[in-house]
């Protein structure tokens, strides 16, 4: 190492006072203008911002901090919840939409049954019942529903005109006939 | 920076006390670095009038992310590098690195007005000088310079080697000798 890097090493600590040249560093300073240029420069930067006012009251500053760094943990802690609460009800409405997606609760469904029998239907078990396919009727409300069935009751020549291929065999649109017969 | 002493508690503990939720170590912490932290920033291209806001803001960055600190370098290197991206982000919100104004600097009243004025004069220079080098010159070279810390530790706050901060220091000496010829 080179008496110059020997001293640029020593200039920050000497410009900050925490220790004094030495005699040989001093004369090799006052010969050597490249090391008097960096010492120049090295005793100014340690000087920055010396001027700067410096009787602050850290005390209020400290509980500033602190304050704000409280507050916004609080508020940190707020979102948190608020995103958990809104994360619960997006939940909560994703699984409402799935259930309400499903095939409702499977009401009686009028049964197709031959005329000499409307009067007197033999039973038909649940199974049959449920095992027909009438989407159209899922929609509707119980009253409507209950008055399909009383009209159908009431009107055997409505029932007669169903006394013919089976709701299964029936398309779209035959079914959507048969529901706009029914309902006038 | 300030030893610790079985008078004065590390700055680790101090963090530690006020992570336990006692806030006079906070109180401690900062009178223990905000001079030292404005006086980093203003040499770095802060203006004075700034300097406060930026020490606050440091120190706020700072709480906020305590668990952060890995003491890997010092508490009071952290804050510098805290600090330091504080001052990217406010040089970027400026549109341009040179955050200090020629003449931002007061003049002090004393008895030689003229080797004040010049004194203030290459002080500026400096200054400005200081805040057009590279980032990494500029840090390396103002904790060097500026607060006397070694090598070593220049290398663990800013990620570096020492040889490579030595490095970094001598391009910047080189670059700023030249404005106080």
């Amino acid at each position: 190492m080179t008496v110059c890097e020997q001293l640029s090493d020593s200039m920050p600590d000497i410009a900050l006072r925490r220790r004094v040249w030495s005699a040989e560093e001093e004369t090799h300073l006052t010969a050597c203008a490249d090391c008097r240029s960096e010492w120049r420069l090295v005793e100014i930067a340690a000087g920055l911002g010396d001027s700067l006012p410096a009787s602050r009251d850290w005390n209020v500053v400290a509980t500033g901090i602190v304050g704000r760094v409280a507050t916004e943990r609080s508020a940190a802690r707020i979102r948190r919840r608020g995103w958990a609460a809104a994360g619960l009800a997006a939940a909560a409405v994703a699984i409402l939409a799935v259930r309400t997606a499903r095939p409702p609760l499977q009401l009686p469904v009028p049964v197709p049954v031959p005329v000499a029998t409307v009067h007197a239907p033999p039973p038909v078990s649940s199974s049959t019942t449920q095992s027909l396919p009438l989407p159209e009727l899922d929609g509707l409300p119980v009253s409507q529903l209950e008055s399909i069935l009383g009209v159908l009751d009431a009107s055997p020549d409505i029932s007669s005109s169903l006394d013919g291929p089976a709701f299964d065999d029936m398309d779209g649109a035959e079914l959507d006939r048969a529901l706009a017969a029914w309902e006038g | 920076m300030t030893a610790p002493t079985p008078q004065t508690p590390a700055d680790h503990d101090l963090v530690e006390a006020y992570r336990s939720g006692d806030e006079r170590a906070a109180t401690e912490l900062v009178r223990r670095h905000a001079p030292a932290l404005g006086r980093y920033l203003y040499g770095s291209g802060a203006m004075a009038g700034d300097v406060d806001d930026l020490v606050q803001e440091t120190l706020f960055r700072a709480f906020r992310a305590l668990g952060g600190w890995r003491r890997e370098a010092s508490f009071r290197s952290w804050l510098f590098t805290i600090s330091g991206n504080l001052l990217k982000d406010e040089f970027r919100k400026r549109k341009g690195r040179q955050m200090l104004p020629l003449g931002d600097h007061e003049v002090a009243d004393r008895n030689d007005p003229a080797r004040d004025y010049a004194a203030n004069e290459a002080e500026e220079r400096v200054r400005e000088g200081i805040s057009l080098l590279p980032r990494l010159q500029r840090e390396v070279f103002l904790l060097r310079a500026q607060q006397g810390t070694e090598y070593e530790e220049i290398a663990r706050a800013l990620g570096t080697t020492a040889g490579a901060a030595r490095v970094h220091y001598h391009h910047a000496v080189k670059r700023l000798k030249e404005l106080v010829r």
